[in-house]
């Protein structure tokens, strides 16, 4: 007879943007375009960025992932390990600064439950590391870079690609039926519908017409 | 059932301790902190320490090495004050040469080094570019001086050679010793001996025959006058002009020779002749040849970034940053084979036990390509990014481009060439005006005059570093080789779990992000670049160690 199994614990998957911190998703390609090496690669993608600035600002309206996808393209060519340095130098001020409050309340109520902390980002999670040791998360699931030898082919790999969530859940050692997770837009879609409790902090007007068809309880403002 | 070699356990505490070593090259970058290495693990008896002893002795010259250099920190802080007690019987200076016969040491010398039971030859003249003579003597006589002791004593002996003994071979690089050249024309290492010590022969020669007297006399003409000197000082000018001379010549013959046989340079070419003699001569004396590829800073001992010595990729990695070297030529894929030199000093000794149970291959690599590859575009991007972390890029900065890989063709026509072409013209142009000016013009003669010599020694400096990256091509653009280490694997694999963190080195657990931007290039700003700019590194205190020797250990 098999040893009777621990029971699994519960995690709290939180969304970065919005609720913690502000999105950077299009500013940190204007970085890592300005501070490509070499005269040709920088001048080319500062080109390129600019020239596609209106469709950008538009998607970013209708679709923020195509928007964001589009922008990180500008980061072909360019080395992993650049990569990670200028994403975190984009994103060391506001990670030095204080955290979003419903953010915070949303981080607390985690932790008061005793439940594992997942921090998920459509950020780079090279760009996020700090937010994660800095709240003391047990997993990020953010972005990752797809390079090929070492340099970005411009494709991102979601944080919310099949399977990613389940292989994280597995890591921690938790039950996704009995966690919790707080997303603010429709990317986060999938990792609403595999939990057991679902909420939606200040969302978009599309996940709160999703929210209310599926009854999920919504979060507007600190109880504070 | 007996156990094999191959899978017995290998512990070199106990193979070392208690036995007798002799060591050359010990005041050298790796054989410093070997040395330390070996004191800090294990428990010889004895390790006696061939160095040329300069104007004060040996015994001086050790001291001096103890007291003063960085490498020893671990001993230090092990011993304290004790230091040269602790370590007065076991260290034996003696005072040697390995260009001189039977290395130079004193007579009767040999006889109470009888029953030594390791030589180890770390010595060597490790320019990229040399002079033939002092070269072939030091690593070529040296090494084959090495093991006529080693013979003479009974020891086994542990020659430390490179592994650009490669030359240009391609492909996966055997541990074994090469038959044949680099570009597979046959070789024969005594000929080639020969041939090399007429080489540097006429190039002493050509100093000294009617042409180069005329040439050397119209330079020193033209310095004399300069100078605003008179006829007394021509004897030493010419004397100056003709060793640079020769110096230059020797260099040059050497570097041509090397490389119609396939080989980078003379350093190469003679490493390689050593190990060829060494190997059909070494009869019944057990031997290992150990090859280190590029061995840079420390990832950990004796403490982080310690690096010593300008031979290796730091003007590279100064010019790439510091200097005004934008675009590298470089195949981005090419692997740099680098190893931090704690890695090569766990090798090492791991070797030293080895060859001291009677199980060490004949031939050990000890790099990186094979487990970890290091490529030019991630050294040149970890260089630029080391900079960035240290001097973070603010105002007009952020529009300076940072260095990326080239082709030698671009380079050539549009990097430092180019520039150290147009300092030339340029230079050209204000000597012209310093001459052909009015005088008293708003000082305009003066000042165009002056400008001629800050560009002459701009245009000086230039060259130079032009040639650190012609020095470097070989490796940086043209090789593209990997360097089995099974070898050392294997070892490694016989190491005790608890012996591991002191003894195995595998280069497949670096981080060569965090290697190379947090340790690396911090360690060489702090130890080399400053003596690349002509500066003293900030100044280590100095722990002043006597060496108690047991009387009859003193020379
Ligand atoms: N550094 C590398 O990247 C590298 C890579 C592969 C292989 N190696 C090999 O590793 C060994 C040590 O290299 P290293 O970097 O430590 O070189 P290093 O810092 O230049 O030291 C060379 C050592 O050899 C000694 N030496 C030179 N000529 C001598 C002579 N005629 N008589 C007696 N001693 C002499 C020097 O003594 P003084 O102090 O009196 O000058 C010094 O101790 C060399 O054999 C080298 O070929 C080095």
């Amino acid at each position: 007879m098999s040893a009777p199994q621990a029971p699994l614990r519960a995690a709290a998957f939180v969304r970065v943007e919005s609720l913690l911190l502000p999105d950077l998703a299009l500013r940190a390609p204007w970085h890592a375009a300005l501070n490509a090496p070499g005269v040709g690669g920088r001048a080319g993608r500062v080109a390129a960025l600019t020239a596609g600035l209106p469709l950008l600002g538009a998607l970013q309206r209708v679709d923020r992932r195509t928007a964001r996808r589009l922008a990180a393209y500008a980061c072909r060519g360019l080395g992993g390990d650049r990569l990670a340095v200028l994403w975190r130098e984009r994103y060391a001020d506001l990670l030095s600064s204080p955290l979003r409050p419903l953010g915070e309340e949303v981080v607390a109520r985690a932790r008061a439950g005793g439940h594992r902390l997942v921090l998920v980002s459509t950020a780079p999670e090279v760009a996020l590391a700090p937010l994660a040791e800095r709240l003391g998360a047990d997993a990020l699931l953010g972005a990752r870079f797809e390079l090929r030898d070492g340099v970005a082919t411009g494709r991102l790999e979601e944080p919310l690609a099949p399977g990613r969530v389940e292989a994280c859940a597995d890591a921690l050692g938790v039950s996704l039926a009995g966690s919790y997770a707080y997303g603010v837009d429709t990317h986060d879609l999938p990792l609403l519908r595999c939990v057991g409790f679902p909420c939606a902090v200040r969302p978009d007007v599309r996940l709160r017409r999703a929210a209310e068809r599926a009854g999920w309880p919504m979060l507007w403002e600190t109880a504070s | 059932m007996i156990p094999s070699a191959a899978s017995a356990g290998l512990d070199p505490r106990a193979l070392l301790a208690g036995r007798r070593l002799l060591v050359t090259g010990a005041s050298g970058f790796l054989g410093k902190v070997w040395l330390c290495h070996l004191l800090c693990e294990t428990e010889p008896a004895e390790v006696n320490l061939v160095l040329r002893p300069g104007r004060r002795g040996a015994l001086s010259r050790l001291e001096e090495l103890l007291s003063a250099s960085p490498a020893f920190r671990p001993l230090h802080e092990r011993y304290g004050e004790d230091l040269g007690r602790a370590l007065g019987g076991v260290l034996r200076p003696l005072a040697g040469d390995l260009g001189a016969p039977g290395l130079g040491l004193a007579p009767g010398e040999r006889e109470r080094l009888r029953g030594v039971d390791l030589v180890v030859n770390l010595a060597g003249l490790t320019s990229l570019d040399p002079e033939l003579a002092p070269a072939l003597a030091a690593n070529t006589d040296g090494a084959l001086a090495a093991l006529e002791l080693a013979r003479e004593v009974g020891a086994a002996l542990l020659h430390v050679s490179t592994a650009y003994v490669a030359g240009k071979r391609r492909g996966v690089v055997p541990e074994a010793v090469h038959a044949g050249a680099p570009g597979g024309d046959p070789f024969d290492a005594v000929r080639e001996r020969e041939d090399l010590r007429a080489l540097a022969a006429r190039a002493a020669r050509e100093a000294r025959d009617g042409r180069a007297e005329a040439l050397l006399a119209k330079r020193v003409a033209e310095q004399l006058r300069r100078h605003g000197r008179g006829a007394v000082h021509r004897e030493r000018f010419l004397a100056r002009e003709r060793a640079a001379w020769e110096a230059e010549r020797s260099v040059a013959l050497g570097r041509e020779r090397a490389r119609a046989w396939g080989w980078p340079n003379a350093y190469t070419l003679t490493k390689a002749l050593a190990e060829n003699l060494l190997a059909a001569r070494r009869g019944e004396v057990p031997l290992c040849v150990f090859r280190p590829t590029i061995v840079e800073s420390a990832l950990r001992f004796p403490f982080p970034g310690w690096k010593e010595g300008l031979q290796t990729s730091a003007p590279l990695t100064w010019a790439l940053t510091y200097g005004p070297l934008r675009a590298l030529p470089a195949r981005p894929r090419a692997v740099l084979d680098v190893v931090p030199v704690d890695f090569v000093a766990r090798g090492l000794t791991l070797a030293a036990a080895a060859l001291l149970a009677g199980e060490a291959p004949l031939v050990l690599h000890c790099g990186s390509s094979a487990r970890n590859p290091l490529p030019m575009r991630r050294v040149v991007e970890l260089t630029n990014l080391a900079h960035r972390a240290a001097h973070p890029p603010r105002g007009w900065r952020r529009l300076l481009p940072e260095a990326v890989p080239t082709s030698p063709a671009r380079y050539r026509l549009a990097s430092l060439p180019l520039l150290r072409r147009l300092a030339r013209e340029a230079g050209e142009l204000c000597a012209l005006g310093g001459e052909e000016l009015p005088q008293g013009r708003f000082g305009l003669r003066e000042r165009s005059a002056s400008l001629a010599r800050r560009l002459e020694r701009a245009e000086q400096r230039l060259r130079g570093l032009e040639e650190a990256v012609e020095r470097f091509l070989p490796f940086v653009y043209d090789h593209q080789q990997t360097f089995a280490t099974g070898g050392l694997r294997g070892l490694e694999a016989r190491l005790a779990p608890a012996d591991r963190e002191a003894f195995a080195a595998d280069p497949a657990t670096l981080d060569w992000h965090a290697y190379w931007t947090e340790v690396h290039i911090p360690g060489l700003r702090r130890w080399v670049y400053p003596r690349l700019e002509g500066r003293r590194s900030a100044p280590e205190p100095r722990r002043p160690v006597r060496l108690t020797c047991p009387a009859e250990a003193r020379p």
